[in-house]
């Protein structure tokens, strides 16, 4: 998963990414990962809580 | 004035000084320009010092004054601001950022013009984490002028990303300084150096020429002296303004009354697992309060809103800076831990930043009832005290940052959902350094939030001591 991640960055941003860097990505990616695992565990209905902007509440 | 020292001189008392005509603002601003210049570089506190158009507004200012044209409270009163504000004076404004360190704007920041329309010198520009911390920094020296340093003690950090508005008003090298905050980055500075940090509701105050770190979660605000400070800016700063498209309008009281009946939420957990003295002084500060109002605990919505926050903040990164990543100026930042990883933004699903909206929305209402059953939330805003200016403090997983921590909660929430606070220090730990209190309420609660600090403050000193 990482890797594909990692290739998706390369693709994403045309940069070479020196190894040495590889780990400090990989651990960034790592906590993107667990942040979508968490949201992961929150299901909305289709019709439940559109994306609002703050602005849009008042 | 007793030899002519202005600092730490309350808004209000230089005011009247103005209004009388026992000072000039040509004078004050002198003063406050010379101890930019002379001190300002031993807290990495200054990006930038305006002394030209600063004397220029200052001589303009003088000449109203005389003319008998007086403008209000902020009338003469210089001040700073966090250097991603843009101004068309010909200085420089470069987000903290080396690789930018020349940028210049033709368009001025609606916050500074507000300032300026209102009699308020701009004097100078406050030094910041570059790119406000978007970039995620794991340690402080992550500016092109060095690590903020804190004037309680110059081993610890000032704060971030708002450093140098922290340092500055700390150490009485100005009256007020503007920052910004998208998670943290106001009342951070203002707690590690013990100073009032105002965080407006979201698009009450506009961002129109200032660096947009994330379009959903961005807020500017001032770094003062006081509450009473604070409301006096605050006049001065609320407003819709057309350049905006977030910005809308509040009503905003300056002269709101506390209600008798008002009741103040403490989170569950909120003084577990904290550093002793934060832990003492709060329970003192509520004591404090529970002589005159209602102290109520309470739960905190249960969703994962640091999450939300870090994935809408990082999504929003990736598309701010998709002209900085594709020049690779990055990768000439100080933090070296930040040149690749970034790069990481890229990743985030587009389903998780829906969700995240999503989240935002419902964490909304959630609030509101919460906000049906108390006034103001009250919490520390850190769990300890300023960390050392060496020390490593930020981590990339949520359980190493402590987020599941009360305090790290009410920080998430406040920032996603744009909800207004207030940071005042309440004390001091062993090593000397300030410990503080935030409030938070509803949307456009400003004025109490401001009030409540104010009352916290008439009957107590801690706002009132200063680093030698």
């Amino acid at each position: 998963m990482i890797k594909k991640l990692l290739e998706l960055v390369k693709y994403k941003t045309k940069y070479i990414i020196p190894k040495d860097e590889y780990n400090s990505l990989e651990t960034r990616i790592g906590g993107i990962i667990s942040d979508s695992e968490e949201l992961n565990n929150i299901k909305f209905h289709n019709m439940e809580f559109p994306p609002i902007k703050n602005h849009e509440k008042q | 004035m007793k030899n002519n020292n202005f600092s730490y001189t309350s808004i209000s008392d230089l005011s009247k000084l103005i209004q009388s005509k026992d000072v000039s603002p040509v004078e004050l601003t002198n003063f406050f320009i010379e101890k930019l210049v002379n001190e300002g570089p031993s807290y990495n506190a200054v990006a930038h010092i305006n002394e030209k158009s600063a004397m220029e507004q200052a001589k303009n200012a003088e000449k109203l004054i005389l003319n008998n044209e007086y403008l209000g409270p902020l009338h003469g009163i210089p001040f700073a601001a966090k250097d991603l504000l843009a101004t068309n004076d010909g200085s420089p404004t470069s987000w903290g950022a080396k690789p930018l360190i020349k940028q210049k704007f033709d368009i001025e920041s609606t916050i500074i013009t507000n300032l300026k329309n209102s009699g308020a010198i701009l004097s100078a520009k406050t030094s910041m984490v570059e790119f406000a911390g978007g970039m995620g920094y794991q340690q402080p020296d992550a500016s092109a002028f060095g690590p903020g340093i804190n004037p309680w003690n110059k081993s610890y950090w000032s704060g971030g990303s708002s450093s140098g508005s922290g340092s500055a008003v700390s150490a009485g090298l100005i009256p007020f300084a503007i920052g910004s905050e998208t998670w943290g980055s106001i009342l951070t500075p203002a707690a590690n150096c013990g100073v009032t940090g105002y965080r407006p509701t979201f698009g009450i105050v506009s961002r129109f020429g200032s660096m947009v770190l994330s379009w959903t979660l961005d807020k500017i605000g001032p770094l003062a002296l006081s509450a009473a400070d604070t409301n006096i800016i605050a006049q001065s700063i609320i407003g819709k303004d057309s350049n905006d498209p977030y910005s809308v309008k509040t009503i905003y009281d300056t002269n709101k009354k506390l209600p008798p009946n008002l009741k103040i939420g403490i989170p569950k957990g909120i003084d577990s697992n904290i550093q002793n003295e934060v832990k003492d002084n709060f329970r003192i500060s509520l004591a404090k309060l529970s002589e005159k109002f209602e102290i109520i605990e309470i739960e905190l919505p249960d969703i994962p809103t640091s999450a939300a926050t870090r994935t809408i903040l990082s999504a929003e990164v990736s598309s701010a800076f998709e002209e900085i990543f594709d020049k690779g100026l990055q990768t000439k930042l100080n933090a070296k831990e930040t040149h690749y990883s970034v790069l990481s933004t890229n990743t985030v699903l587009a389903k998780d930043y829906i969700k995240s909206l999503r989240i935002q929305n419902m964490l909304n209402e959630k609030m509101n009832k919460l906000f049906s059953e108390v006034d103001i939330i009250i919490s520390p805003v850190k769990p300890k005290t300023a960390s050392q200016i060496d020390e490593n403090f930020r981590w990339a997983t949520r359980k190493e940052f402590n987020e599941e921590h009360p305090i790290s909660l009410v920080g998430a929430i406040g920032n996603l959902i744009g909800l207004p606070a207030i940071s005042i220090p309440n004390g001091f730990d062993e090593n000397e350094l300030p410990t503080s209190i935030h409030f938070i309420a509803n949307s456009h609660q400003d004025d109490l939030v401001i009030k409540i600090a104010e009352y916290i403050q008439a009957t107590t000193d801690w706002h009132n001591k200063h680093p030698n």
